[in-house]
């Protein structure tokens, strides 16, 4: 076992930024490991965002944020149609609630024009009544940002992660990095809870806590700012509120709350920004919500609290000097860290992981491309997206796509198995749940729960009660009921 | 059961108490071909898992479990040799009265009825439903998802319990 530890390049956290740089890496002649603390790909920030790929006009000129925002948002429809990831480029808008207003838009549309972001447009109160009919009539006009999209993020991330694999990525879950091992100033690999793993490399992305473990490497002034944004689900019903995301002109803390529909046919409402001491506090408050929910109201009117799903809540790792920091330090070398990859992070991730790769070739390691790697992968489809004709074609070969297990979501019990089995296995209930989509639907997973426990505990061979929702200690039932009779 | 034909009079989707009844009834009134469609992989609907005592008093005058009232139906059901489908899930129903289904044993495959009895039970308030703040652990179950795993999976759903 211990040989399998010893790695030329490892990798901390397995979020957007994690998957596409193991990725990115994967087509070289390299051993490579990605440590996460969670059970599954996507657990960290990455997956409690709303999947908007903005275009690039909200960061200030000069930033990274700013130049890799405009770039990543470019290489996106590429970057999702090679891993077979639905990318939707349905614009967005930023609108001004106020006829005082409007010169913030033309502020917004020239920091977009000088950020390189194309195709910027104000429109005026008829055109966007035409547009999103169903946004709140008083407002006054828009900033049209054709270039914004949409991608469902755990499709990306786990596609990313699955395409890594397939080269050979080891992937090691439930495993927490401790601390950094430096030695004559060069680092030397990682302290985790399954013992020391060592590397020629180390890329940290770490979302939240990649500035405490750069700390254990004895860097100074990596430290984050974490900044709460929760989010609520509408029933499916509400499918056509709008057509796009829509903000309000942004405030000093950040984008504002927006309403948006999702990759999955939903309407969601929140992205606000309150910043907290604890990056480990996902809960979501009733005082939070009334803010989000007045916000929401004001810009689509027809939203109602009574028809929310579901709601969850994301931390955003943000720097102090709020920008992206991306770098390869002097002391302790072999050491490259990603500090503050808040948002557009999401909407950035092709180009880091392309910019990952040059610090690596351009000082640290000679990467050598290896023939043998796959250079394209696309992650299995879902059955409801197949047209007819391949979908009698998959049940033909395999009847449990016939069976459908989550009604809401018309999942069937072929996609779940296929998720477990997959070169990611899905093995906890979330994990199939971001991989399928089982249980994310109108119910919740109410009536679809307990089948997909059945099957987990049928296909990993493990008894019910070992099945986790997401990792250690969430067991999701605690035994048998006639235990001894 | 599968060996189902291409047109029914009537198709009625979900085998719960209602389901049942309505099939019982048709048939009784003179419906020649009536299919019953289950999603599970049984009849009786959320009956099975009630195994509480109090059903039953108002119609036979007695004190049933959910399971027992259940069987009452299903009984006088298979009696009239009513065709039905298991494991079978509705996708689809059209304005000009097609089925579209689901299922292992058929496939794929489009019904046609003469009329349709929608009888598929109600859905539980979710926690986001009822704007109940706070973490999202393991382990919160809404009512009808805990009775299942205890009465019919077997399995228990925590050692302290709390009802909201
Ligand atoms: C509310 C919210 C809204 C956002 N909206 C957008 C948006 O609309 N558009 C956009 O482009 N971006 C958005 N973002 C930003 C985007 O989500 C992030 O930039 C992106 O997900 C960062 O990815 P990451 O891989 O760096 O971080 P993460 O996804 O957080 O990944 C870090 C991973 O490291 C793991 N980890 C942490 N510590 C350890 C350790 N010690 N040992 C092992 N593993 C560890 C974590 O479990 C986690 O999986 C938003 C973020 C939030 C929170």
């Amino acid at each position: 076992m211990k040989s399998d530890k010893k790695y030329d390049i490892l990798i901390i956290g397995a979020g957007v930024i994690g998957c596409s740089i193991a990725r990115s890496l994967s087509y070289y002649d390299l051993r490579i490991g990605v440590i996460e603390k969670s059970s599954y790909v996507c657990s960290g920030q990455s997956k409690a965002n709303g999947g908007i790929i903005h275009a690039g006009h909200n960061s200030k000129p000069g930033t990274l944020k700013a130049r890799l925002n405009v770039m990543g948002n470019r290489m996106f429809p590429k970057f999702c149609s090679d891993m077979g990831v639905e990318f939707k480029k349905i614009g967005m808008m930023v609108v001004a609630d106020k006829a005082e207003k409007v010169p913030a838009l033309e502020a917004l549309k020239a920091q977009g024009i000088i950020n390189g972001v194309i195709g910027l447009r104000i429109i005026g109160k008829e055109e966007l009544l035409r547009l999103e009919p169903n946004i709140a009539p008083s407002l006054s006009g828009a900033l049209f940002i054709p270039s914004a999209g949409m991608v469902n993020v755990h499709r990306l991330v786990i596609a990313s992660a699955e395409h890594a694999a397939v080269n050979g990525v080891d992937f090691i879950f439930n495993n927490r990095v401790r601390k950094l091992m430096v030695e004559d100033d060069k680092l030397k690999g990682a302290v985790t809870d399954k013992g020391k793993f060592y590397s020629k490399i180390l890329i940290n992305c770490a979302g939240t806590e990649s500035g405490k473990i750069a700390n254990s490497a004895g860097l100074k002034g990596y430290s984050i700012i974490p900044r709460k944004g929760e989010y609520y689900i509408l029933d499916k019903k509400y499918r056509g509120l709008v057509r796009r995301p829509c903000f309000f002109t942004p405030n000093p803390e950040g984008k504002g709350v927006t309403v948006f529909p999702s990759s999955n046919g939903n309407v969601l409402f929140g992205g606000n920004s309150i910043k907290v001491e604890d990056s480990t506090d996902f809960s979501t408050t009733k005082k939070d919500f009334d803010q989000v929910y007045k916000k929401a109201q004001k810009l689509v009117p027809g939203i109602a609290g009574k028809e929310i799903i579901g709601a969850f809540a994301g931390i955003r790792s943000t720097s102090t000097s709020h920008d992206f920091i991306i770098e390869a330090p002097h002391k302790p070398s072999g050491f490259i860290i990603l500090n503050g990859i808040d948002s557009p992070g999401l909407s950035s991730a092709p180009v880091i992981s392309e910019h990952v790769t040059s610090l690596i070739k351009d000082g640290l390691m000679d990467l050598r491309k290896d023939p043998n790697k796959k250079h394209t992968y696309k992650i299995k489809p879902l059955f409801r997206e197949l047209g007819p004709v391949e979908k009698e074609l998959w049940i033909k070969k395999d009847k449990r796509f016939a069976r459908i297990v989550c009604r809401c979501e018309e999942i069937t019990e072929g996609d779940i198995v296929s998720a477990i089995h997959s070169p990611i296995p899905a093995e906890t209930i979330d994990a199939v749940k971001f991989k399928t989509w089982a249980g994310a639907g109108r119910c919740q997973g109410g009536f679809d729960l307990e089948r997909v426990l059945h099957i987990l505990s049928r296909e990993c061979c493990l008894p019910p009660e070992n099945i986790t929702k997401n990792g250690q200690g969430s067991n999701v039932v605690t035994g048998k009921t006639k235990v001894g009779l | 059961m599968s060996r189902t034909k291409q047109k029914y009079d009537i198709v009625i989707i979900g085998a719960g108490p209602a389901g049942l009844a309505a099939a019982i009834s048709a048939k009784e009134n003179g419906a020649e071909d009536v299919l019953l469609i289950e999603r599970l992989d049984c009849l009786g609907g959320i009956l099975q898992q009630c195994i509480h005592p109090g059903f039953g008093l108002k119609k036979f005058r007695l004190y049933l479990t959910g399971p027992e009232y259940a069987k009452k139906y299903i009984d006088s059901f298979l009696k009239l040799k009513i065709d039905y489908l298991l494991d079978t899930c509705v996708l689809e129903v059209t304005p000009f009265k097609k089925v579209l289904v689901t299922s292992p044993t058929t496939g794929l495959k489009t019904l046609e009825a003469g009329s349709i009895i929608f009888a598929m039970g109600c859905r539980e308030r979710t926690r986001a439903n009822l704007n109940i703040f706070g973490d999202r652990p393991a382990g919160i179950f809404t009512a009808g998802t805990a009775q299942r795993l205890i009465n019919i999976e077997g399995l228990m759903v925590g050692k302290e319990i709390i009802i909201l």
